[in-house]
């Protein structure tokens, strides 16, 4: 095994590193909590307190979409009109007011209380779906459970009809598309956009229906939004609520896996859960870092931060910070870990945070108590290539059959 | 006595900074230097837009209470 001298949060992509993220931060906490990061040109911040101080400040700007559109050249920039426009009008890559404004749209669908109202809903398609795979004996946690769990709730959210649906399958991220100049997606937003706009004119013809007609309650409450800032809001739900989710709960799974006896205590605890599922987000994030823009000099930590740097916030890192957390690298679920970074923190905390911890809880609670005795059928699972994004792309298990417990412990999950 | 008065509260140690309150309400909330929010004021008149600050704080970090019996009005569960 070779190492440079320089330590790198690309270092996530060698060979010798892959899979093993957290022991790439480990080495690179030697170098402070802040410093540069000279091959990914950017500053790399590392420990929980640091993070959450960046987060609040306002000096960071989550808004690089039109900084990168413009500098393309001009036959790059049509190509990529498409995809950023939408990028440019969703609430992330926006900072105040506008970011409010846009906020202010997708806000009541989104809240805890709106959130507690869709459980019995996520309940329901987590139930249905280990109906049909509980007796099997084997599953892929992926791609048989958690993605389409956490596509049937996107869709329910954003009023994508049945038919509909397979759009949101194999879906890639828009802003890696967007960056890498890619035009692959297009032709799948363009099908979303029509969909969104049916379903938008069928709620203001007055049709009674679902969860969109929140939207339009907004709007008629005097809130002006455009329809292609609607839309593009509803592909952010998709772009950031779907993999994302789906992967926290498949990371929850193989972190249960190396702790069994933490599973059986929830098994026997139910009762833990929604306090667990900060710890599963706390222990293997889906999203490692969120990056933000310097739109001044500043300094902090002892370090010149300088106007236009790339400040890389590391929140897959804050959270296994042992000067925050004791014995970090273990997953104990009755920690109390409500502190965790994986939603961000700031202006930019993630909007769907409660629908997340909903459908988790939902997705862990019953595969506990429908299914025991988690084998993994392949040792090694695989990792997707990426240094944020920490998706496993398969993670087959065989298991037993739980029937016993499966209805007492579901109405406590319900409850909790 | 005023008995429509409610009562605000923020916990801070709760409180991510998310800046929903502060946005939605912003005659009764602010965020410090420190990106936390507080209330302006801890009695104040009745006003929808405090119980949709309250219900849409992301980790329902705020409270709104009747005065007379401390009821909580926010968030709803």
């Amino acid at each position: 095994m070779t190492h440079r001298d320089t330590n790198s949060l690309l270092d996530i992509m060698r060979r010798e590193w892959a899979g093993d993220t957290y022991g790439v931060y480990a080495r690179l906490r030697a170098g402070g909590p802040i410093h540069w990061d000279p091959l990914l040109r950017s500053w790399i911040v590392l420990g929980h307190r640091e993070i959450v101080d960046l987060s609040r400040d306002n000096r960071l700007s989550g808004a690089r979409i039109s900084e990168f559109y413009e500098q393309l050249p001009a036959a790059s920039k049509s190509d990529m009109k498409p995809l950023a426009e939408a990028l440019s009008d969703m609430m992330l890559f926006n900072e105040p007011p506008r970011h409010e404004r846009l906020r202010g749209m997708m806000k009541p669908v989104l809240t805890p209380r709106f959130v507690r109202q869709m459980r019995p809903a996520i309940q329901g398609i987590a139930t249905a779906l280990l109906n049909r795979l509980a007796d099997a004996g084997e599953m892929d946690v992926i791609a048989d459970y958690a993605r389409p769990l956490s596509r049937d709730v996107i869709a329910l959210l954003a009023g994508v009809p049945a038919d509909a649906r397979h759009l949101l399958d194999d879906w890639r991220g828009l802003l890696h598309e967007f960056f890498t100049q890619s035009t692959a997606e297009h032709g799948r937003i363009e099908s979303l956009r029509a969909v969104f706009q049916q379903g938008l004119a069928q709620r203001r013809a007055g049709a009674d229906g679902d969860l969109l007609e929140q939207l339009m309650a907004a709007r008629k409450a005097g809130a002006a939004f455009t329809d292609d800032e609607i839309i593009a809001n509803l592909l952010l739900l998709i772009d950031a609520g779907q993999a994302t989710t789906t992967h926290l709960i498949g990371n929850a799974v193989l972190a249960l896996m190396a702790h069994p006896d933490q599973a059986d205590l929830l098994r026997d605890q139910p009762e833990l859960l929604p306090g667990a599922v900060h710890e599963f987000l706390r222990y293997d994030s889906s999203v490692q870092f969120t990056t933000r823009i310097a739109l001044a000099d500043l300094e902090y930590g002892g370090h010149r931060i300088r106007r236009g740097d790339s400040v890389t916030l590391v929140l897959g890192a804050g959270n296994r910070d042992p000067r925050h957390y004791s014995d970090p690298d273990s997953l104990l679920v009755t920690r109390r870990a409500g502190d965790h970074l994986s939603f961000g923190h700031g202006i930019h905390y993630c909007l769907g945070a409660a629908l997340s911890l909903v459908e988790i809880e939902a997705a862990i609670g019953t595969l506990l108590a429908r299914t025991r005795q988690w084998r993994l059928l392949d040792e090694n699972p695989p990792w997707l290539d990426s240094i944020n994004f920490r998706f496993l792309t398969a993670l087959p298990i065989s298991f037993s059959p739980a029937a016993g417990r499966a209805t007492e412990l579901q109405e406590v999950t319900r409850d909790g | 006595m005023n008995e429509a008065e409610w009562r605000l509260s923020v916990d801070r140690a709760t409180c991510i900074g998310s800046g929903m309150c502060t946005s939605s309400a912003p005659e009764y909330f602010a965020l410090d230097d420190s990106g936390v929010s507080r209330p302006l004021a801890e009695r104040v008149a009745p006003d929808d837009a405090l119980l949709d600050a309250a219900n849409s704080c992301p980790v329902e970090a705020i409270r709104v209470q009747r005065i007379p019996d401390g009821a909580v009005l926010a968030p709803a569960r």
